[in-house]
């Protein structure tokens, strides 16, 4: 099995890599793991008035497990919370033209924007 | 039969009646003579092999009851007689039915085996054949996660350091290995205090409804099993780039 273009690219020169301030209120942030695999993942969204302005994220694992999630970022970006959130994994398996066996590495990414998501809600819903 | 050591005075819960498969459920037509059939490898009529039952869990298979606690050598030894009977050898010159039958018990038998062997393996069986499998939300254990985010920065610095940097970032990759490896051994050492409790309820348990102690026991163990694929993950992670670079 090899990787395809797109994923040799987003792994050799990955996108937003890095992290925000955690505890910042208009920063959410979304740590999952793939028990299958022991890969994890955490995805950060930088959030102004419904919107993402910026994405960073770390990632603990495979070639398309750190394509997933640089796509992911690039993704979001620009997008309102409630775009983001519908993004789907089978859009990034698409579009990095991962195999079968990968999958799950974009069901990932897909849930670690979903926890960066509910995490900034929790966080601004108290207030 | 004696399952577990003797020293820990339990018995097998099919000793005691507990178990999942009573008579009346392993009853079944022979596929050769069609006399019922109660034994769950031969027809005690015609003697011919009897597939397993589709379900029979492993637990059942090893005529053990579901405990955790399993005496590896009378595992090993039941292994040996249950090959023997089953062995494709000694059907070679039988039905082409029976010599199916007795490569696909022994397939299931190897598979069983396999299982209860190893420790984490046996309770992650037990968890999903208690049906605990997915009532739980594999919780995401975030410290950890954070902990491997972190080695792994360490990771990718001890890559990219030169050779003079490059004593520094093993250390502080010779203490994350430390670290992870006492987490796992902490995990172990969970795993086999629960593993105890489970066993001491279910001796006691008396109808085939589990008690919400049990429940709870399953899914504490199913907790600390959903770490295990991390720590090793990052344990063997940590340990190739030491030897790499020592």
């Amino acid at each position: 099995m090899s990787y395809s273009d797109k994923v040799i690219d987003h792994y050799s020169n990955p996108r937003n890599v890095g992290s925000f301030d955690k505890k910042d209120n208009e920063v959410g942030t979304g740590i999952v793991g793939a028990p299958e695999c022991g890969d994890v993942m955490k995805l950060q969204l930088k959030i102004s008035s419904g919107v993402i302005e910026d994405a960073k994220f770390k990632t603990f694992g495979c070639g398309s497990a750190i394509a997933s999630s640089s796509l992911a970022t690039e993704w979001v970006k620009g997008k309102t919370i409630d775009e983001a959130f519908k993004i789907k994994n089978t859009e990034i398996v698409s579009e990095l033209n991962l195999p079968p066996v990968k999958i799950h590495c974009s069901v990932l990414a897909e849930d670690a924007i979903k926890a960066a998501i509910s995490d900034y809600k929790k966080k601004n819903e108290k207030e | 039969m004696n399952i577990v050591p003797e020293k820990s005075g339990l018995k097998s819960g099919l000793d005691e009646g507990l178990s999942f498969f009573n008579k009346e459920e392993t009853k079944r037509p022979c596929w050769s003579c069609e006399s019922e059939v109660e034994d769950l490898y031969n027809c005690s009529h015609c003697t011919a092999l009897q597939q397993f039952l589709k379900d029979t869990d492993y637990f059942t298979l090893f005529e053990l009851g579901y405990l955790l606690t399993i005496d590896l050598d009378v595992l090993e030894k039941q292994y040996y007689v249950l090959s023997r009977k089953f062995h494709p050898d000694y059907y070679q010159k039988t039905s082409e039915e029976e010599q199916m039958i007795s490569l696909e018990n022994t397939a299931h038998l190897t598979r069983a085996y396999r299982t209860l062997k190893d420790p984490k393996k046996r309770m992650a069986y037990l968890i999903q054949l208690t049906g605990q499998e997915g009532d739980v939300p594999a919780a995401a254990p975030a410290e950890l996660f954070e902990e491997i985010l972190e080695i792994q920065e360490h990771l990718e610095a001890l890559e990219a350091a030169s050779s003079d940097e490059q004593a520094q970032w093993m250390t502080a990759l010779e203490a994350d290995l430390e670290a992870m490896e006492g987490h796992r051994d902490a995990a172990g050492e969970k795993l086999k205090a629960l593993s105890f409790e489970w066993d001491g309820l279910e001796v006691f348990r008396i109808d085939h409804s589990y008690s919400n102690q049990q429940r709870n026991c399953l899914k504490e163990m199913q907790r600390i099993l959903s770490h295990d694929s991390y720590l090793d993950r990052i344990v063997e992670e940590i340990r190739e780039a030491l030897d790499e670079v020592g």
